[in-house]
């Protein structure tokens, strides 16, 4: 076992820079059409969601339009705000986009006090499917 | 920490940070609210198969005192039809500070919360209070990959019980990288300890209690006579996650989990309650496979589901517990056994999110689980169905 999660372990290193080069000489601030997913659910993290309802703006809009974007790093609201925080009408915004922008680190999955992000994860009630009851996560 | 240190800690947080920080011209504050019922053919997860209704109201409010920080409160009630004594009350305190700017390629992250939860006095064994403390730093190496790390600590106290302080503590480091597209790979490594006193099964003979010359050969003796062992148990955590969308409104992703006991040996730890609510259900070795999908399929729904594998190895754990005090005595060498469990688990959900203008959202959801579990343990061998109607909103 110790084995297969060396291995593992190398094969997931290797496979970060092989296919890194690629990437090589790309600046921040070139604008590109990148996909991310930090939550896991398949869907590009980086989409605008004008609403915060949970679906994003283009699948809405295709929903009656047909139509699909993507929208690149550079072009999301909270990168078009810049360092200015007065951009923001308030501290709740304000907090909103640097939560926006930590969520890569938030998606933590693993740990004695997670539930594994399997179900359907709406927050309501006490689920069966890696659920936390009582403080006990399952 | 004591309920009414809790109280008081809370409210001098609370206040100074509210006094000394807030620009009240600029905090806002956020609101949430929901509240579900869910039917459950077997409550407690075991043979006994206890059918139950229970409904969960919970609501909390933000409040955004600097750009950088959010304080939470919130509350929680869970009423129970049939089992009433598991009825309880959860308050929670909890403070996020984000001291990075968005457009910053490192990211900082830090949290802290206290949280008590009473159950009726049938259930008063279980009551629990929790504070935890968080730090976690992410660094954008390139657009199409992030790293990163930090560390988690817990202490929870069982109030009405004289076991010690469990404490968890958890290092964790992992990255997220984007390639080929709409491919994305999440790996997550982890290093977690908690503290437990234990029966040594393994040793050979036991002082006399009342007389320290002589030495008694332990496997005769009833394991409440073997002395307490106090140790930290290690687990290595590792995670990978495969996910990326198919066509244009669906999602899914496959994921691997795998947790190992570093020096676990066999010993044997008293539960402190239903395996159900038992703090040791949250440890456990084995592996995992899971895959889960989401699709915008239907105009205006979130349709989520999936079906996930988990092979469990147990630590040896009575967890019969019967309110007296009175916990089921074993000898040094009985059947006790570590609980192996081969568990499946189906979902399926629906979530209608509702936005207005206003800015006040609802949502409205339904979720239906089954879980199959079998067991080496007759106790743990069950199928539980289960269906969650609800409804959140927030302002």
């Amino acid at each position: 076992m110790k084995r297969l999660w060396i291995t593992l372990f190398f094969m997931s290193v290797a496979l970060l820079f092989i296919n890194g080069t690629s990437w090589a000489g790309n600046e921040i601030n070139v604008t590109r059409v990148i996909f991310v997913d930090y939550d896991g659910d398949g869907f590009d993290d980086l989409a605008a969601d004008s609403d915060d309802d949970g679906i994003p703006d283009c699948i809405e809009r295709s929903q009656k339009e047909s139509t699909i974007e993507l929208i690149s790093v550079l072009g999301s609201t909270f990168d078009a705000a810049g360092d200015n925080s007065d951009l923001y009408l308030n501290n709740k915004e304000a907090f909103g986009a640097k939560d926006f922008s930590i969520r890569f680190m938030s998606s933590r999955r693993i740990g004695l006090n997670t539930s594994e992000g399997f179900g359907p994860g709406t927050g309501l009630g006490v689920s069966a499917s890696g659920g936390c009851v009582g403080g006990v996560c399952h | 920490m004591n309920k009414s240190n809790q109280t008081l800690a809370a409210i001098i947080i609370t206040l100074s940070l509210l006094v000394f920080m807030s620009d009240t011209s600029y905090a806002k504050f956020g609101f949430n609210f929901g509240t579900s019922t869910t039917s459950s053919d077997n409550m407690f997860n075991d043979s006994n198969k206890v059918y139950d209704i229970f409904s969960t109201t919970s609501a909390s409010v933000d409040i955004y005192p600097l750009t950088s920080l959010k304080i939470s409160f919130s509350g929680e009630q869970t009423y129970y039809r049939e089992t009433i004594g598991l009825g309880n009350v959860m308050g929670d305190l909890s403070l996020t500070f984000i001291p990075t700017k968005p457009q910053s390629k490192l990211s900082l992250y830090f949290s802290g919360s206290i949280n008590g939860r009473t159950y009726h006095n049938e259930f008063s064994s279980i009551d629990n209070n929790y504070g935890q403390l968080s730090g976690v730093i992410g660094y954008q190496l390139r657009p199409n990959l992030n790293i990163r790390g930090g560390v988690d600590y817990k202490a929870t106290v069982y109030v009405n019980s004289d076991d010690d302080y469990k404490r968890d503590l958890d290092f964790f480091a992992g990255a997220n990288y984007s390639f080929l597209g709409n491919n994305v790979l999440d790996m997550e490594f982890g290093y977690s300890m908690t503290n437990y006193t234990y029966k040594d099964r393994n040793l050979d003979s036991v002082q006399h209690w009342d007389n320290p010359d002589v030495y008694i050969p332990a496997d005769i003796l009833w394991l409440f006579r073997i002395p307490d062992t106090k140790e930290n148990l290690q687990l290595l955590f590792m995670s990978y996650r495969l996910s990326r969308t198919i066509g244009s409104k669906t999602g899914l992703n496959v994921t691997y989990t795998s947790r190992i006991y570093q020096n676990y040996k066999g010993g044997f730890l008293w539960g402190a309650s239903t395996g159900f609510l038992s703090p040791w259900t949250a440890v456990w070795d084995g592996q995992t496979v899971s895959f889960n999908l989401k699709s915008y399929i239907i105009p205006k729904l979130i349709i989520k589901t999936g079906i996930g594998y988990w092979d469990k190895s147990y630590l040896i754990t009575s967890d019969k517990y019967d309110g007296s005090d009175t916990r089921t005595y074993a000898d040094a060498k009985s059947e006790d056994f570590a609980r192996n469990d081969f568990v499946t688990k189906i979902y399926f959900g629906l979530q209608w999110p509702i936005a207005f203008s206003s800015g006040f959202f609802m949502e409205p959801t339904l979720n239906i689980e089954y879980t199959k579990n079998r067991s080496n343990k007759p106790l743990y061998y069950f199928d539980n169905f289960s269906i969650t109607a609800g409804v959140s909103f927030r302002f």
